[in-house]
């Protein structure tokens, strides 16, 4: 077990919380949380160890609204609104929209959409909202997580650090459009001068800050770590509010469950009958829960579903074993895994695990 | 050049986290696929074979089918007709990739293989990838004109899982010249099955 949990809903955690981080200050009635992960050392100072992670936790929300008029595109208008134009549109240093929309009511409670673009009552949010908001429904405006957040703008959490990302610990964060690559971001330390500057860094450009990339709330990170000792990880913000709503798309999503809290497989409504999920009679067959080990070994996870009956009956099951339940096993909080989708989109949602 | 050698080691040292990880890792499904018409492993009694082994042949381009290495065998046999749905999980494949899977059919000391021609070549994976995930398994899609066999395999088709489709691969007492092909290919290496 790599993640030490210690969620904790509590005036102590207010106060931490409020130590921890700016933004929960301004917030008084949002459950605050914090907590420990453990980045995982190399077991001899050279060989790759990996923690898969997530931040269970969310900024303030910077406005709360609801819409006044049923979309029919991807712009979502709130009349009583009055934001600077292009306040919510700016762009992190890869590109990814730095604030989103998370819709708090409806029926697409808990869907997280990417801003683009608003003017003074306008929200123009990267996909298109007709059909899941409808006049009435509620919505907050957030700023997304960002590599500085997570392990602070001069690299507060002690990752190693070189002068390129051979020598320095590694962070993955895959593509959401299902192609499994990943873009891979270090801490550089420039000691000459002449390697790229000192700060956060991509690998295949080692002098444009990456400091301000952005981690969504329900997505994981990867951190391959190659220098002996374990690294603590302290993570903290406001605890959803809201039910998770993701849908994702075919083949590879590096995702987490976006709450604080352990989940089973069988809880994490990962399959249902009808979200789309693939459940054949083997893994092959089916969509696959890779859960990552520290040494790089993955274990595989599927839903099968038993059609013949002699196959090792219907639930979760591991990969090379058909007939022993693993329902039960349990997804850590503070973890993240891969989802690989076979189908032509999986609507993952579940309800909050616990009662605010 | 005592500069030109610390700057060598340098750059050499700094390739070694990524050479830590080099190992290729596969989750794989053998044997019958779980659907009507799934193959069937028949033994010389008519019953299942005795076991199911996912293997390659790690000479050149097979032509000398020399170097049989084992992945995994597995004995479990859901029905008593030689339906067997066998998975291998985190297998290393690092010295299998590029090759041709063969499934090994042993009964009663008698051996046999036989593969589908559109079977994908053995590949892998390392973290952060996830492992390849491979399907070797006879499904009803195959018949007769869609394998290859070494060794005395009597193929039926329209006789796997549920009788219909599919095919049944019966292991049979070879003709002394595949007998002697089989064996001598078998003979010549035997890796110990690798899982990590």
């Amino acid at each position: 077990m790599y993640y030490q949990p210690h969620v904790l809903l509590s005036p102590l955690a207010l106060l931490l919380a409020a130590l921890l981080t700016a933004n929960a200050q301004n917030v008084s009635t949002t459950p605050v949380g914090y907590q420990s992960i453990t980045i995982n050392g190399s077991p001899d100072g050279s060989t790759a160890s990996f923690t898969a992670l997530s931040v269970g936790f969310q900024k303030a929300s910077e406005y709360s609204g609801s819409a006044t008029a049923t979309p029919s595109s991807a712009v979502l208008t709130d009349s009583s609104a009055s934001f600077t134009a292009s306040a919510y549109s700016t762009l992190d240093a890869a590109g990814n929209s730095a604030y989103y929309v998370e819709i708090t009511s409806g029926t697409s409670a808990g869907l997280i959409l990417d801003i683009v673009a608003n003017t003074s009552n306008t929200i123009t949010t990267g996909s298109d909202l007709t059909g899941l908001v409808t006049s009435g429904d509620t919505f907050a405006i957030k700023a997304h997580t960002t590599l500085a957040d997570i392990f602070g703008t001069s690299n507060a959490t002690g990752l190693k650090s070189g002068g390129n990302a051979s020598s320095s610990d590694l962070i993955y964060v895959m593509s959401t459009d299902g192609n499994g690559t990943y873009s891979t971001y270090y801490y550089q330390t420039d000691s000459l001068g002449f390697l790229g500057g000192t700060g956060w860094r991509v690998v295949g450009d080692n002098s444009t800050d990456m400091s301000n990339v952005v981690v969504a709330p329900d997505d994981g990170l990867i951190v391959s770590r190659t220098a002996s000792g374990d690294l603590p990880l302290v993570v903290s913000g406001n605890v959803k509010e809201v039910k998770h709503k993701r849908d994702l798309p075919a083949g590879y999503s590096l995702v987490a469950y976006p709450f604080p809290v352990d989940v089973t497989l069988a809880d994490s409504n990962i399959y249902t009958a009808s979200n789309g999920y693939v459940s054949g009679g083997s893994g092959s067959t089916s969509d696959l829960v890779y859960v990552l080990s520290s040494d790089g070994s993955f274990a595989t996870y599927y839903r099968q579903t038993d059609a013949l009956g002699f196959l090792g009956g219907d639930g979760w099951r591991s990969f090379g074993d058909t007939n022993t339940s693993r329902d039960s096993q349990v997804i850590p909080a503070g973890s993240s895994l891969i989802i690989f989708h076979r189908g032509s989109g999986l609507s993952w949602s579940d309800e909050l695990p616990y009662t605010l | 050049m005592k500069i030109k050698n610390l700057l060598l080691l340098a750059g050499m040292s700094a390739l070694l986290p990524f050479a830590a990880v080099a190992q290729d890792i596969a989750n794989i499904d053998y044997g019958s696929a779980p659907a009507l018409g799934g193959g069937l492993f028949v033994g010389t009694d008519g019953n299942s074979a005795e076991s199911i082994t996912l293997g390659y042949f790690s000479g050149s381009a097979n032509a000398d089918l020399t170097g049989w290495t084992a992945l995994g065998t597995d004995t479990s046999f859901d029905t008593t007709g030689g339906f067997n749905q066998a998975a291998l999980s985190g297998a290393d494949v690092t010295s299998a990739v590029g090759k041709e899977a063969w499934i090994l059919i042993t009964d009663a000391s008698l051996t046999g293989l036989v593969r589908a021609n559109d079977w994908a070549n053995i590949s892998g994976a390392a973290a952060p990838s996830t492992p390849t995930t491979l399907t070797y398994t006879f499904d009803s899609g195959d018949s007769t004109a869609t394998v290859t066999t070494l060794g005395s395999i009597t193929i039926t088709d329209n006789a796997g899982q549920g009788g219909s489709s599919g095919i049944s691969m019966t292991i049979a007492v070879p003709e002394p010249g595949t007998y002697a092909l089989i064996i001598g290919a078998l003979a010549l290496v035997w890796v110990a099955i690798r899982r990590r």
